[in-house]
């Protein structure tokens, strides 16, 4: 178990440098000069090689390649060319919007889809069945910044009682920024636990037809122990596989929202970034994005030796 | 003693539900009576309705299956039971062990939780008790080193092992009943015989009823004071396991003895019933058994024969039973 613990920790370490120096690799092949668009087009040649100079731009590849996950390795990231701050403190104070967002969204996505699907598991066929796989299908089907959209008409500019966007900050108080958060949350949770219903259903139904379930009533657990304790216990590695893979289309989907909801968070710095040519701030928060997603990867890994006691001798 | 019989099943008929809305009959017109303490075994070929019979008397049948009769415990109608009730009933009076080790054990579970789950629901035992208690019953089922081997998960142990949990979770609220579908027939054949008699030594020291099933006649044999034969659904012939074995009475269980192995000096080829056992669609007119029976006469294919007794403790389904016993 610890020398599986250990064997995936390299492996997920050797995979985030391989993903460093692609993301380093695809950056340099991109059109654009940092120096030359922080100087903008009028700066003399002079000017541009002192700049290039105390970027460390005129350095070789490797150099700078190692100097920059060097950075990553002790949290400097570099500085910003559009803001002139570090990036490290940038990504910090977005994040500090993205990550209960996609928090949120998880939870609320989780909250919706695991008693949607176990209850259309337990009732197959039945109109309760149908009922949740119309509302998954509705929730797939709608996209999620359109359904944004159309909270925001309702519940903010008809009704009054949330806000349509923005993000007053965590300082005005914890109330007030997670109210801005929620909106935003059901738009791109709905979506994903639509998906995540009709998994959670055909796996759940499928484990109740197993036998270790029969034997579970047969010791006279009634219907819904058997349920719980048997089935669905045994019917979470799919739902976690998928969730983890829903965790990079959170990804996308918060780019996309937090720009419909006017959030400063990570997806519009990214958005940011790509339309002022930040090179830097670009290169560092696609790194963060993989590194993020990787690290999902690993965890997800993880639980399955927690939820399937067979497959911890099986990596030993 | 006037008490109740501890099981009664009355008139039974379990019919399958089709995909096209019909109705698919599979077992029709079982009845039985098991007193406390006794031993009765159920022969069939595969497909011949036993599981369903055992799984109707638990009220776990699968969904598509239609029962109708009574099955009555200690005389309480156990079909009139809703699942809460039904639920009081399972593990508690009745255990049951199943055919697959392999696949009857929840894989994410340690087996002592899975032998003190029960104790905790039914007997409001504390997980601490409960857990103590499934070591104890390890012990019982001879697995040894109890208290290591609870922490176990049913991967970690062989086949044999895990029947024996099996046979653990189902002795645990020591039930006055135990059913056994085919407990030994997915299993080495050196383990099944310490897998019986571990079930035999259990339902000897509790005193507990035991109705096994198995299309393998030399196991009921050894394990079980009478014997009821069934085919396509139907009793053939019940009755105490000696008169059974050498006194058949019907033509198909005469049939089942031929096809039993056993040590033979002159090599002579196993005898075997002609034919296979029809699907349940496409039954003979009158006795199910007549297009392959070697006795069949005319008589037979007019009506399904009824069921009779002639001697008490005794029936048999069979025209020509019937005809060549006197009156
Ligand atoms: N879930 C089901 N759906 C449809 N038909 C079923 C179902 N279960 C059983 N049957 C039908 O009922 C008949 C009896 O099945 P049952 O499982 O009771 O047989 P069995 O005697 O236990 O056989 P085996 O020795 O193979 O276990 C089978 O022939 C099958 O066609
Ligand atoms: S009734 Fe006829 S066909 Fe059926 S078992 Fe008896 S002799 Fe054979
Ligand atoms: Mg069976």
């Amino acid at each position: 178990m610890t020398a599986l613990l250990l064997r995936r920790s390299a492996s997920l370490f050797l995979t985030l440098l391989a993903v460093s120096g692609l993301i380093f690799l695809v950056m340099q092949v991109l059109p654009g000069d940092p120096a030359a668009i922080m100087l903008g087009t009028s700066a003399s040649p002079e000017t541009l090689a002192a700049l290039r100079h105390e970027l460390g731009l005129d350095q070789p590849m490797l150099v700078r390649y190692l100097a920059w996950i060097g950075g990553l390795a002790t949290g400097d990231l570099g500085t910003s060319t559009t803001y002139g701050v570090p990036v490290s403190g940038l990504i910090g104070e977005r994040l500090a919007v993205t990550l209960p967002l996609a928090l949120m969204a998880i939870g609320l996505s989780i909250a919706i889809a695991l008693p949607l699907g176990v209850l259309s598991a337990a009732r197959r066929n039945g109109p309760a069945d149908y009922i949740a796989g119309f509302i998954s299908q509705l929730f797939i089907a709608v996209p999620g910044f359109w359904v944004g959209l159309l909270l925001a008409l309702v519940f903010a500019v008809k009704l009054g009682v949330m806000p349509s966007g923005g993000f007053p900050g965590w300082q005005t108080g914890f109330w007030p920024a997670l109210q801005a958060l929620v909106l935003p949350a059901i738009a791109l949770a709905l979506p994903q636990a639509g998906v995540l219903t009709r998994v959670t259903r055909s796996s759940v139904a499928e484990v109740l037809g197993e036998d270790f379930v029969r034997t579970a009533r047969a010791k006279g657990l009634p219907k819904r122990a058997a349920l719980w304790r048997h089935a669905v216990r045994n019917a979470l590695v799919p739902v976690v596989t998928i969730l983890g893979l829903q965790f990079t289309f959170l990804i996308a989907g918060a780019v996309l929202v937090e720009n419909v909801f006017n959030l400063p968070g990570l997806g519009r710095l990214a958005y940011q970034a790509l339309t002022q040519r930040d090179l830097v701030v670009m290169q560092d928060v696609v790194m963060f994005f993989a590194g993020l997603v990787i690290l999902m990867n690993f965890l997800v890994d993880m639980s399955y030796l927690l939820l399937d006691p067979r497959l911890r001798e099986a990596g030993r | 003693m006037s008490a109740a019989p501890l099981l009664s099943v009355e008139n039974l008929d379990i019919a399958m539900r089709l995909p096209d809305g019909g109705r698919l009959p599979i077992v029709k017109d079982f009845s039985l009576t098991l007193q406390a303490g006794d031993t009765l075994g159920i022969v069939g070929e595969s497909g011949s309705g036993k599981s369903l019979l055992s799984l109707a008397v638990m009220g776990l049948l699968p969904p598509a299956a239609i029962a109708s009769g009574r099955i009555l415990l200690e005389g309480r109608d156990l079909m009139a039971l809703d699942d809460d009730g039904m639920s009081r009933v399972r593990g508690r009076r009745i255990g049951m062990i199943f055919q697959e080790p392999m696949t009857a054990l929840n894989p994410a579970m340690t087996v002592g939780d899975q032998i003190a789950e029960g104790l905790v629901r039914h007997e409001k035992l504390s997980w601490k008790a409960a857990r103590e208690a499934a070591v104890d019953l390890l012990d019982r089922v001879r697995i040894p080193d109890p208290r290591a081997r609870a922490k176990a998960y049913p991967h970690q142990m062989s086949g044999g092992q895990r029947q024996r949990v099996g046979i653990a979770i189902a002795v645990a609220m020591r039930p006055a009943l135990m059913i056994a579908d085919e407990p030994t027939t997915a299993l080495d054949v050196t383990v099944q015989a310490e897998v019986l008699e571990i079930l035999d030594d259990l339902c000897a020291r509790e005193g507990m009823a035991l109705m096994l099933i198995s299309h393998d006649l030399g196991v009921i044999a050894r394990m079980c004071a009478r014997t009821l034969v069934l085919y396509a659904g139907r009793r053939m012939e019940e009755g105490d396991t000696r008169g059974v074995l050498t006194e058949p009475l019907n033509p198909y269980t005469r049939g089942l003895l031929r096809a039993v192995p056993r040590r033979r000096v002159d090599g002579a080829p196993l005898d075997t019933i002609p034919g296979t056992v029809p699907g349940f669609a496409r039954l003979p007119e009158g006795c199910v058994f007549s297009d392959r029976c070697g006795d069949v006469v005319a008589a037979c294919r007019a009506g399904e024969p009824a069921w009779t007794q002639p001697r008490p403790n005794r029936g048999v389904r069979c025209i020509r039973a019937q005809q060549e016993m006197p009156a």
